[in-house]
């Protein structure tokens, strides 16, 4: 008796487990994205507007979103990979070519500056003369800084005076400051590049033993990713190169904890050369919903939108109407002006293109991942 | 003649050692020890819960208690959705090893010495290998079938990549309860004219109800908590709370919802396992007096 | 046993050779090649990969591995056998009970337990916050060496130790004690000599249980040696999240191999065998 109720325990089960994850219908949108990286909001509002469905999934690095795309275990819609990842998929051919006449939201206009000079930096590097810009819309944006904790005395002069120097060379900063570096391969070594004012985008020897030699003499104290905000906030740590992103992230809990804004106790410092990068929407070759997808990209571009989505991300939004609408705040609600704040400290509006700060990074060959991988590896062993 | 006096020997003297204030130290220090080691096996938990009270979103500094977390735990839609994933395949992968992987314990069991130890060796593979090699060993199969069902991965992938993992671990704890079975007790069951199939659960499954329990808790542990190999084998965007961890650590804090949860499914279980545990102690009560 | 049961484990056999055999074999198969990821349109025969086990880091990173490992194990083993035997001597005799306790700290995400235990081995830390706030000051800083790895370890993996020692004290017969306890033998000869050699096999079990993952795993070493102690595990994580799944591949399969090896000689030297758990 018994082994039949089993029996039928199980089949009860597989059905509902049918019936819950049964719906591959044709009004479901395939989202792959970074963790926390979208307003629920804004997509609810999205599925109700359009009955439909938006299914996201989530990756944490450019290059396990490749993997994902490229073995096709799932034909996603919709990607938002990094600048180089974008070239490097189109590359592969894996991306459709944008039809822009479908993304009436969409223009050239409502970029903002910095965001031109990134797709053009984009274009500028490209192997074979592809224009990168058919195949995206931009998503968010940022740079990368030092993230550093005010409370040291002595630290945030020597970053002022000595810039990325400092970062590079205990004898400049005060005695006893911890200092981290980022956990990423790609941009530990974009980070010696940008201080030595060297191109981020060629493969030389001479480079790989360069940053053996600056890492050994740093010795960092860590080498972490997401908890070096954290570490810096409480004050375990003092130094790191973090998305900027990371930083306003920490502010805008802080500020919610209800700290003044001018007792908050890190700061990031923006060196003259950094890395910049900016996450796009894009569409793969074989996506199945392309008009649904092609009706999300254009409501994620709609001012009131796009500002909403910017609001539960620490990076920048790309469009001018949206960075207008949160800058231009004047009101009395204390989120909004820190918001205001923040945005317009950190991530500052130039007419000028060429004002504007950083660069994306580019993909190396496997053969100069695997050198650099041995080379962080060797300092770390030694 | 002169009766010569002998002292009294003493238990001493006999060789007797008192061994009691010794015993009595020896069990105070043990009850410290053990108390304080299982302190440190649930410190990271009681860390968590003290992260799901507090009213600030940082690790490191505490506002004031609050509970909002808990109710943030069923609005924050991607997070509820990777709970229901995974509660949807840990309970089934679960529920489907812990069945299967008993009925082929029983099998391997009968097996001659030579076939045993061949599938024993392979049975070690899946516990051995690297997490993210097994993760990609069964993307890379399950990949083979993709022409054929174009929306195979999701669930369906996830469930079999679970049972793949949590097999090995109930066949490897229920195996040596069967050992341990006296052979007469299923012949004697087979003379009597019970087919093979009612012996097994009549006979078997009960004299190894303690390592198909261990095998169960085992499989659930593993699977509950399963990153790497989930990544690389779910699709569609059927992504467990693990994956959603993971992903959401990267750019962004992560909620503490995610601190309220795990609080919740280690004081649920706890008050669970109280509750049975003193619902089983007046079991025995009763059942004494009669 | 009866014969009518052996075909039950054939599906399983099969249900190996596709999900276990087939895919190493393709794995094995990736080390002598190039590719990208395992895409093999593009493949080329080398064996440039094989360089890579005379890098230093690797060898270093392996040693290390070998290190922790060892050391965990060791005082995994020692604490375990205490827990486990003042479990074995309390009236507390549910196993099941005493199964769930121990392992439901697992049921918590392993990156949430950590990173907890990473926070307060900082000295400013949600603990050291509280404690301030009623005037204690007090706080530790040894997140990033090898004693919090080793604390991370031990932890994490203590129960799997727990378990098959209890498991095997809870197998002896009560009888033996009594007849030794009997013949005059004092109590601390009789657990010498009695007790612990019939323990043994839950301590091997233990110890394969909480050396292996020591060895292979990388988040804790990574968030505990604040990025400063590389594991082999860690080395592996690296080549396959940059997509080289040869030099992945050929790391993997080596320490697989290995383990495979000792599983063998374990296997010749307990005759019964499987004595997992």
């Amino acid at each position: 008796m018994a082994k039949s109720k089993i029996i039928v325990l199980l089949f009860t089960l597989i059905i509902t487990i049918t019936l819950i994850s049964g719906c591959n219908s044709s009004n479901t949108l395939l989202l792959l994205n970074w963790g926390e990286y979208i307003n629920d909001e804004v997509v609810e509002k999205f599925e109700d507007k359009y009955n439909c469905v938006v299914n996201i999934s989530i990756a944490d690095s450019n290059e396990l979103f490749y993997s994902k795309i490229k073995s096709g275990t799932t034909v996603y819609d919709l990607v938002v990979p990094s600048d180089y990842m974008v070239q490097k998929m189109v590359e592969n051919n894996l991306l459709e070519k944008l039809d822009f006449s479908k993304l009436p939201n969409y223009s050239q206009d409502n970029l903002l500056p910095g965001v031109k000079r990134i797709s053009k930096l984009m274009n500028e590097s490209s192997r074979n003369e592809i224009d990168y810009t058919q195949y995206f819309v931009p998503y968010f944006w940022g740079t990368w800084g030092l993230m550093y904790n005010k409370n040291k005395q002595g630290l945030e002069d020597s970053l002022n005076q000595y810039g990325w120097q400092a970062y590079f060379d205990r004898s400049l900063l005060p005695s006893g400051t911890t200092v981290g570096m980022y956990n990423s391969i790609m941009h530990s070594y974009a980070a010696v590049m940008c201080s030595e004012n060297l191109p981020l985008n060629e493969e030389k020897d001479e480079y790989i033993s360069l940053c053996y030699d600056k890492f050994k003499a740093m010795h960092f104290d860590e080498w972490g990713t997401d908890t070096m905000k954290k570490s810096i906030a409480a004050g375990n740590l003092d130094l790191a190169f973090v998305w900027t992103g990371d930083c306003l992230d920490m502010l805008y809990s802080t500020l919610d904890d209800g700290t003044p804004i001018d007792e908050v106790s890190f700061d990031i410092y923006i060196p003259e050369k950094t890395i910049a990068f900016m996450d796009n929407l894009v569409m793969t070759k074989n996506a199945r919903h392309k008009d649904l997808a092609y009706q999300f990209i254009n409501f994620m571009l709609e001012t009131e939108n796009a500002k909403e989505n910017a609001s539960v991300v620490g990076y920048c939004t790309p469009y001018v109407s949206s960075y207008n609408a949160i800058v231009g705040y004047e009101g009395e609600e204390q989120w909004d002006n820190d918001w205001k704040y923040a945005v317009s400290k950190y991530y500052p509006y130039y007419e000028d293109e060429s004002l504007y700060k950083g660069t994306p990074l580019s993909f190396f060959s496997k053969k100069y991942m695997t050198d650099m991988t041995n080379m962080i590896n060797n300092v770390k062993t030694s | 003649m002169e009766e010569k006096k002998y002292e009294v020997a003493t238990l001493q003297e006999y060789g007797y050692k008192d061994y009691h204030v010794m015993q009595t130290i020896f069990k105070i220090f043990g009850r410290i020890l053990v108390a304080l080691i299982v302190f440190m096996l649930y410190f990271s938990i009681f860390i968590i819960f003290l992260q799901s009270i507090n009213s600030s979103k940082s690790v490191t500094s505490f506002g004031h208690v609050t509970f909002k977390w808990y109710l943030e735990m069923f609005s924050n839609r991607q997070m509820r959705l990777a709970i229901q994933h995974t509660l949807i395949i840990s309970i089934s992968a679960t529920l489907l090893s812990t069945v299967l992987g008993t009925i082929i314990a029983v099998g391997i069991n009968s097996l001659e010495k030579k076939k045993k130890q061949r599938i024993l060796l392979l049975n070690n593979i899946p516990l051995l290998n690297a997490d993210i090699v097994t993760g990609i060993s069964l993307m890379l199969v399950f990949s083979c079938l993709l022409p054929i069902f174009p929306y195979l991965f999701g669930w369906k992938t996830l469930l079999i990549a679970h049972m793949f993992f949590t097999l090995p671990y109930v066949i490897l704890s229920v195996l040596p309860k069967l050992r341990e079975i006296d052979p007469n007790l299923l012949d004697a069951a087979l003379d009597l004219g019970v087919k093979p199939r009612r012996a097994l659960w009549k006979v078997i499954v009960p004299a190894v109800k303690a390592g198909i329990f261990s095998g169960a808790l085992l499989a659930f542990t593993m699977s509950f908590d399963d990153f790497v190999v989930s990544y690389y084998t779910t699709g569609n965007g059927f992504d467990n709370l693990s994956i959603w961890i993971y992903g959401s650590i990267g750019r962004n804090s992560l909620t503490p919802a995610v601190y309220s949860f795990s609080t919740m499914i280690t004081l649920i279980t706890f008050l669970f396992l109280v509750i049975v545990h003193l619902f089983q102690s007046k079991m025995v009560k009763k059942n004494g007096k009669k | 046993m009866n014969d009518s049961y052996k075909k039950l484990a054939k599906p399983y056999e099969i249900w190996l050779y596709i999900f276990a055999l087939f895919p190493a074999l393709v794995m094995f198969a990736l080390i002598f090649l190039d590719t990208e990821g395992i895409n093999l349109s593009e493949a080329s025969l080398t064996f440039g990969n094989f360089s890579q086990l005379t890098e230093s880091s690797t060898i270093i990173a392996f040693v290390n591995s070998l290190k922790f490992a060892f050391l965990s194990t060791l005082i995994c083993a020692i604490l375990g056998y205490f827990v486990a035997y003042r479990l074995f001597r309390s009236k507390f005799k549910n196993k099941f009970l005493i199964l769930t306790i121990l392992i439901l700290p697992m049921w918590s995400n392993i990156l949430l337990r950590i990173e907890a235990l990473g926070n307060v081995m900082q000295p400013n830390n949600i603990i050291t916050d509280i404690l301030s706030k009623i005037g204690i000051h007090i706080g530790i800083d040894i997140k990033g060496t090898s004693v919090a790895v080793l604390i991370g370890l031990v932890f994490t993996y203590l129960p799997f130790m727990i378990l098959p020692i209890y498991t095997a004290l809870e197998k002896i017969d009560p009888s033996l004690e009594e007849a030794s306890l009997d013949l005059g033998v004092t109590h601390l000869k009789t657990f010498w000599k009695v007790i612990f050699p019939l323990s043994i096999k839950g301590i091997v079990t233990g110890s394969i249980m909480v050396f292996l993952p020591c060895l292979s795993g990388f988040a804790i070493p990574e968030i505990l040696g604040s990025g400063n102690i590389v594991l082999i595990g860690n080395v592996i994580d690296q080549f396959f999240r940059n997509m080289n799944y040869n030099i992945g591949a050929l790391l993997a399969l080596l320490i697989l191999i290995l383990i495979l090896g000792a599983i063998f000689l374990v296997q010749k030297v307990d005759k019964e065998g499987e004595t997992l758990l």
